[in-house]
């Protein structure tokens, strides 16, 4: 080889030497920036899911088409009720872009309500036994879950995960206070009021130990309701605001003056939606609380209440089935 | 020619992805997020592709047609004769990946603005129906159309896909260099693009198994850290020009990288023409 030869190669290994420590400040830089969330050797059952060549493709700066594509795949495996495959290709997708909080929010979506519609539903009477029916469920329960939770690790602050989460805690869980949790975070993330901030503060007020809180916050509510340029006329104060705040002035012993001021005639609202309820129906755990803390509210007496029991519940409400 | 038929295809690629993906999800952020994951993998793909095939051809062509020994046979450097060379073919690039760029965004722009038209459609609707209702000051689907159309804005043509654009070239010229640098000692044109195509493979992969191989609780020994650094240092770092998932993922650059990531692409331009000029410089011909 001649000497020019030579040099080329000097020249490329002294290069070499130089810009690797370079390359690391600028890799170390996109790590911090979040540029690397994702971007690790699979292990070895993500391999063999994604093949050599996509395995290969996710390391060679495609993640997030393969991604997309895996969201594809279980958006055809929803179709086609297959909720086994729409949870391993929503796992895929969010491993592949863990930042991307889209991912982790349908995925706690599909298996954490569409899953557990469908093991409950007609479709799987007579499939499989109730039994199982109920497992498959609580299964799908657990695996939304998983979704949610592991996707607030990477956008801890993502409205729609955190929706998901304090709707799944709350109606699949029965977890007034981890619901409260959730909702209170995706109301943080949203500039002004939302819908949000009113489920944190209805769940905060089934949350023990939590009760001043919940009150305080109720107040709040009270006066973004009758403040402002626009206060809400009478008929317009949302019942179940109306029946909480009233719970915690009646605990809490406050004097008359000082209530929340509103004509509206709780009693009304508690005989029309009696009717609804049927003995021998089941309902979300929400729903029979919130009966019942209107018939605490009117001081119902007892022989005269919805008679709940423990059948009163639906399945996954927080294991009282 | 062959290039303008690529850019048809990229076009009817884009125009595809906008038409399937409404079949399958109804969510407006998502939908635009296929249509610049699709973009973006048939720009990463044309310019990988372009970079190594046509540049490793461009010798081996000039050698077979004798056009090479014509031009040397004026007064003509060889390092002119290679650096024009590079830069025609990183025209090629330039032009198409713009041609893109452009198309994409407005793409992009279109969907964008009729996704976000039918949004706000339906929160005028939502906000008439919550007037109505008991206490909807706030309102379940003005929450969701508010933060929907927050990401659904964050989703269009922004300066952070240019910044994905411009890595992608920069990704594209840097192959090239080394493409070239590789022609100017091989013998075959084939055999420049299989080398071409391992050191990329390689020069992608390796960072990812050596930061997961130093990362493990076993560490690794002397030796083994010893030849990983030799490995670092024959093969160049492809990882270090990959932004496009982190920006698709709405990531946001810290400002001056892009300006790091650049002259880091300049530094291995430069290298690898000066290389490849003295290999060429002895080669007989």
């Amino acid at each position: 080889m001649t000497s020019k030869r030579w040099l080329a190669v000097l020249l490329l290994i002294v290069f070499g030497a130089v810009r690797m420590p370079f390359e690391q400040r600028i890799e170390a830089g996109l790590k911090a920036a979040h540029f690397r969330e994702g971007v690790t050797v699979p292990d070895d059952s993500m391999r063999e899911q994604l093949g050599q060549l996509g395995a290969a493709a996710a390391l060679g700066g495609f993640r997030s088409f393969l991604a997309t594509m895996f969201e594809l795949q279980a958006t055809t495996a929803y179709a086609n009720k297959d909720y086994e495959k729409v949870s391993k290709h929503y796992l895929l997708a969010t491993q592949l872009h863990p930042r991307e909080a889209g991912y982790w929010e349908m995925a706690g979506w599909m298996m954490g309500f569409n899953a557990v519609a469908y093991y409950l539903g007609e479709e799987t009477e007579g499939k499989y036994s109730t039994a199982m029916r109920v497992n498959l469920a609580r299964k799908s329960v657990d695996e939304a879950l998983r979704f949610l939770e592991n996707g607030l690790r990477y956008v801890p602050n993502d409205y729609g995960i955190n929706r998901n989460l304090g709707n799944l805690l709350v109606r699949k869980k029965g977890d007034f206070c981890g619901a409260a949790e959730a909702f209170g975070r995706a109301a943080d993330s949203m500039d002004g009021p939302s819908l949000a901030q009113r489920h944190h503060v209805y769940n905060l007020a089934y949350c023990p130990g939590q009760e001043e809180e919940a009150y305080s916050k109720l107040k709040a509510l009270g006066k973004f309701f009758k403040g402002g340029p626009n206060p809400l006329p009478d008929e317009r104060i949302p019942p179940a605001f109306l029946f909480h705040i009233r719970y915690f002035e009646k605990l809490f012993d406050i004097p008359a003056e000082d209530r929340f001021k509103s004509l509206l005639d709780l009693g009304a609202l508690y005989e029309k939606l009696r009717r609804n309820f049927e003995v021998g129906q089941q309902y979300e755990k929400r729903h029979v609380l919130n009966m019942q803390r209107l018939e605490d509210v009117l001081g119902i007496p007892k022989s005269n209440r919805i008679p709940f029991g423990k059948k009163s519940l639906r399945p996954l409400q927080g294991g009282a089935n | 020619m062959r290039v303008f038929y690529f850019l048809l295809i990229f076009s009817a690629l884009i125009l595809a992805a906008t038409l399937m993906i409404q079949n399958f999800t109804q969510d407006p952020t998502r939908q635009l997020k296929v249509m610049k994951d699709m973009s973006f993998f048939a720009m990463s793909i044309f310019c990988t592709i372009f970079a190594i095939v046509a540049t490793a051809n461009l010798i081996p062509k000039d050698i077979e047609d004798r056009t090479l020994y014509t031009i040397l046979a004026k007064p003509v450097p060889r390092f002119e004769y290679l650096f024009g060379k590079y830069l025609g073919s990183m025209l090629v690039i330039f032009v198409s990946v713009t041609v893109m760029t452009i198309l994409l965004s407005a793409f992009l722009y279109l969907r964008q603005e009729a996704l976000l038209s039918d949004l706000q459609e339906y929160m005028q609707v939502a906000e008439q129906e919550a007037e109505q209702a008991p206490g909807a000051i706030e309102n379940e689907g003005l929450d969701l159309a508010r933060v929907e159309a927050s990401s659904l804005r964050a989703q269009g043509p922004s300066w952070s896909l240019l910044a994905a654009v411009v890595a992608i070239s920069l990704q594209a010229m840097v192959l090239g260099a080394i493409t070239l640098c590789v022609s100017t000692f091989a013998s075959s044109g084939l055999f420049t693009v299989v080398v071409a195509f391992v050191v990329f493979f390689v020069g992608y992969i390796e960072p990812v198994v050596v930061d997961s191989w130093r990362s493990s609780t076993e560490g690794i020994s002397g030796f083994s850290n010893l030849l990983i650094s030799a490995v670092g240092v024959v093969f160049p770092n492809f990882q270090s020009f990959n932004l496009v998932d982190g920006i698709v993922a709405g990531e946001t650059l810290p400002s001056g990288w892009l300006g790091r990531i650049t002259g880091l692409a300049v530094s291995y331009i430069a290298a690898y023409l000066v290389a490849g000029y003295l290999f060429f410089a002895d080669k007989e011909l």
